[in-house]
């Protein structure tokens, strides 16, 4: 049997269907004995199980209230985690970490910044000369590894 | 939240022990103390005076580089004292080249040094440079009322 009819076949048990669906069950009921096989078949198993069907009744005791008063109870017994606010040293202290860091960062960035500035600045020589009116010169080779520094007076 | 406050800590804690990983390094490469050499050399057109014993020809090690330099006109170069001395790490040493030539070395950490020239008694010149080793630090000058002539004062490192 085709899926289709079968459905409707269900469905006329459940009496689901309008007069004229369940007409047309009926004339298919007398005349085709599979489908008549089927229906008693549907009809059987239907009432096996409306008859052996476990119920579980509601028990009294159990009312929808008494559920209810049970969970406002437990509500109760564990209050939520309320938000302690923290002692102002304590939320400081969460912004005084991340702060030294970058405050630690910007200072190792100064440092090496500097050094830089001062080895670009003078080729890597700082000179600083006592004598007045000096004419301070300096050679760099790299391929003989020797810088100079000409120290030259006008006298 | 606590969460994000361990991670915070953690990161602190690695990037600390990072930079004392870094700092460590770098004492471990550098030495505790190097050997400097200071050499003073006249440079002049004279032949070598035959009578002053202490006169020695430059080694020939720095005689080629001077003359590669292409900058001194100078026929000879003589090395009139040499001293050598050890120099802690970033610490100082004063060494006598003449009567009148002084400097004052001081190690300002990695190969940077600080050169203090003193003449007559007198601060003349303070040099800062770095000086890795094999390579020389030249303070040249002229030679009061001879300008045919000139001192050099040459610094190096020498494997202690």
């Amino acid at each position: 049997m085709i899926e289709p009819k079968l459905i409707k076949m269900q469905a006329f048990l459940d009496g689901e269907l309008s007069e004229r669906e369940s007409r047309k069950v009926r004339n298919w009921l007398s005349t085709d004995p599979e489908a008549k096989a089927l229906h008693e078949e549907l009809a059987h198993t239907k009432s096996l199980l409306h008859g052996n069907e476990p119920v579980a009744p509601f028990p009294r005791a159990c009312t929808p209230d008494f559920y209810w008063s049970q969970i406002q109870r437990q509500i109760a017994a564990n209050p939520a985690p309320t938000t302690v606010p923290h002692p102002w040293i304590s939320r400081w202290w969460k912004l005084l970490v991340p702060a030294s860091a970058m405050a630690l960062f910007a200072l190792m960035l100064s440092l090496q910044t500097t050094g830089t500035r001062t080895m670009a600045s003078l080729n890597g020589m700082e000179i600083q000369t006592e004598i007045p009116d000096a004419n301070v010169m300096t050679y760099r080779s790299d391929n003989e590894g020797i810088s100079v520094v000409w120290i030259g007076t006008n006298e | 939240m606590r969460h994000i406050g361990n991670q915070i800590w953690l990161t602190g804690l690695l990037f600390v022990l990072g930079l004392g990983g870094v700092v460590a390094a770098r004492g471990e490469a550098e030495p505790s103390k190097q050997k400097m050499k200071a050499q003073l050399i006249w440079c002049t057109d004279q032949q070598k005076p035959a009578e002053d014993k202490s006169v020695k020809e430059v080694d020939q090690k720095l005689l080629e580089k001077l003359n590669k330099l292409n900058i001194f006109k100078w026929k000879n170069f003589f090395e009139m004292d040499k001293q050598s001395f050890n120099l802690a790490r970033l610490g100082s040493n004063i060494t006598s080249l003449s009567h009148n030539c002084v400097i004052e070395v001081t190690h300002l950490g990695d190969c940077h040094f600080e050169v203090k020239l003193y003449g007559e008694g007198k601060l003349v010149q303070t040099i800062r440079h770095p000086l890795p080793k094999g390579e020389y630090l030249i303070i040249a000058g002229d030679i009061k009322k001879k300008n045919d002539e000139i001192w050099i004062v040459a610094l190096s490192l020498e494997n202690p």
